[in-house]
């Protein structure tokens, strides 16, 4: 239902937001022209978009944008697919779930990408290692949360299914996919964020190519205003990521409103 | 097909108990004696009810009529054949919600009808019906979050009775509801059971709502939950709540008090003073009840 009722809180919403961004721009710009900090550290905003107006019409950039796109998207696709699945099957079968569990929980503490040497050994230097690792990064967070959203289904539902006599391909795909459903989705929103940053902050360490090494590269020869034009894109993909799997999930949401 | 009826009519079936008894291994305590040799017969077409302290296995009795657990020894028949598992003709309401909160209230009632193969128009005809029953027609295109408490559990009837069960069990289908809505749907599931005449065996620890709503009550001790009492409740039908508080009502309910206090209270001092597995403590002797 949208009325007037609704739309208002919604346009304040906006309106904030697009405020408190024209306050950081501001006060980047003041910063900068007072020199709080120096122009080696972060150039005025104008200096940044001005950078960022030159990389739109570059080759470099696109292909850059391009590589990472494609390295988020094909890593957070297989991750939510292992880990779907995974947690599905972890939620099936209990006993291997239980002597699983420790070491699938201390794979969320341990940087995968410490895990690099062995896959520069398996697939050698290219984009497909940063992929594997960042699907297993993906995969885990979604993985967990479809396993905790199966184990947490109201008991009244596995009782419903079976006073209704529901075979088993239905029991799962009307009772408790859609009964897990907001938990698997919660999943695959931190595996969203954390394919983003994955896939970013291991091209700044180590790749040859994408946004991130781009950021690297420029730091690196002391282009700071490129540099920082790099940043806000990488932010820009951030946002667009998390505001598709929010949009996700808030479409779930609403279904049962 | 010749001319149908409006509705085509279910014949309500008997249920029988015959010595049903239900034991729990509980690993690492003591084996629960939850039933135990119950014995008795539902006719066709009564509501009975079920009452009893927390604990004593009613909610068990009614599970395996319901065919989802199993008796450790003895049976029971729904209309002179054995239960072995859960069945079509035997409906059942939980007391948890079991409304699936992605369906719209509509294809809440369906759900049932689409797992048993009824065919989508006589599901929609069905439904309708069913809704219109339980006071929820204007809800139809709704999802259960819109819907109250007490709407939630009318629309699990509803999903309940468009299988056309010949027996209808009720797991304290009100026990999450307050009172006054209790009482209400209360009368509106005799008004229900007055126009599909089906067995109705219902359970609840409220004493008030067993006697408002039923043929016949049987009071259930403690563990092991035996039958202690069978309460005839010769209140006219149509019955509605304004029968609660008058003499006869008060006299059914002192008396089955009276005996669930005693159940209630051997209940609390086995669960609440001595755990179990634990040995007496001395302590306990110091508490009154």
């Amino acid at each position: 239902m949208t009325g007037p009722a609704n739309t208002r809180p919604f346009l304040l919403g906006v309106t904030g937001t697009t405020g408190m961004l024209l306050l950081i721009l501001i006060v980047w710009q003041l910063g900068s022209t007072l020199e709080w900090w120096g122009p080696g550290l972060m150039p005025t905003p104008g200096a940044v978009a001005a950078a960022l107006g030159d990389l739109l019409t570059t080759a470099v950039f696109w292909s850059s944008m391009a590589d990472t796109l494609v390295a988020i998207v094909i890593s957070f696709a297989a991750g939510s697919l292992v880990g779907v699945a995974g947690g599905t099957l972890l939620w099936r079968l209990p006993l291997i779930g239980r002597v699983l569990e420790p070491y699938i929980v201390s794979f969320y503490a341990v940087p995968l990408i410490v895990l690099y040497p062995v896959m520069l050994v398996v697939v050698g230097i290219n984009v497909w290692s940063l992929i594997i690792l960042n699907t297993v990064v993906v995969a885990i967070p979604v993985l967990l949360n479809t396993w905790v959203g199966f184990q947490a289904i109201p008991p009244v539902y596995h009782r419903l299914a079976r006073s209704l006599r529901c075979g088993p391909a239905r029991r799962f795909r009307q009772v408790m996919l859609p009964a897990a459903l907001p938990q698997i989705l919660a999943g695959l929103r931190i595996g969203a964020s954390l394919a983003v940053v994955g896939i970013t902050s291991m091209e700044f360490l180590l790749a040859p190519a994408g946004l991130g090494f781009q950021v690297r590269y420029l730091y690196e020869y002391f282009e700071q205003a490129q540099m920082w034009a790099y940043v806000v894109v990488i932010f820009a993909v951030a946002c667009v990521f998390m505001a598709a799997a929010s949009a996700m999930e808030n479409a779930v949401q609403k279904g049962r409103r | 097909m010749t001319q149908a009826p409006a509705r085509s009519t279910v014949v309500a079936n008997e249920v029988v108990f015959d010595r049903v008894s239900k034991a729990f291994d509980i690993p690492g305590r003591r084996t629960v004696q939850a039933v135990e040799e119950v014995t008795g017969t539902v006719p066709a077409g009564e509501f009975v009810s079920i009452v009893g302290p927390s604990g004593c296995g009613k909610s068990t009795l009614l599970g395996i009529v319901a065919g989802l657990d199993s008796a450790t020894s003895g049976r029971v028949s729904v209309g002179g054949s054995p239960v072995t598992g859960p069945r079509r003709d035997v409906g059942l309401v939980f007391q948890e919600d079991s409304t699936l909160p992605w369906r719209s209230a509509l294809r809440n009632v369906t759900f049932g009808m689409e797992v048993a193969g009824v065919p989508r128009a006589e599901r929609q005809r069905r439904a309708n019906e069913m809704l219109t029953m339980v006071g929820l027609a204007d809800f139809a295109g709704e999802r259960p979050a819109r819907l109250s408490g007490g709407m939630r559990q009318r629309l699990a009837i509803a999903r309940t009775l468009a299988m056309r069960p010949s027996v209808l069990l009720m797991d304290e289908p009100f026990g999450a509801l307050d009172q006054q809505t209790r009482l209400i749907l209360g009368a509106q599931l005799l008004r229900i059971w007055s126009q599909l005449r089906l067995t109705v065996l219902f359970v609840t620890h409220s004493i008030e709502e067993a006697v408002l709503l039923s043929t016949e009550v049987w009071v259930m001790s403690y563990r092991p939950g035996q039958i202690i009492d069978r309460v005839r409740i010769d209140l006219p039908y149509p019955r509605d709540f304004d029968v609660v508080g008058t003499d006869r009502f008060n006299q059914y309910s002192n008396r089955l008090w009276s005996t669930i206090r005693r159940e209630s209270l051997r209940g609390f001092s086995d669960t609440e003073l001595h755990p179990a597995g634990v040995d007496k403590h001395p302590v306990v002797a110091e508490v009154e009840l």
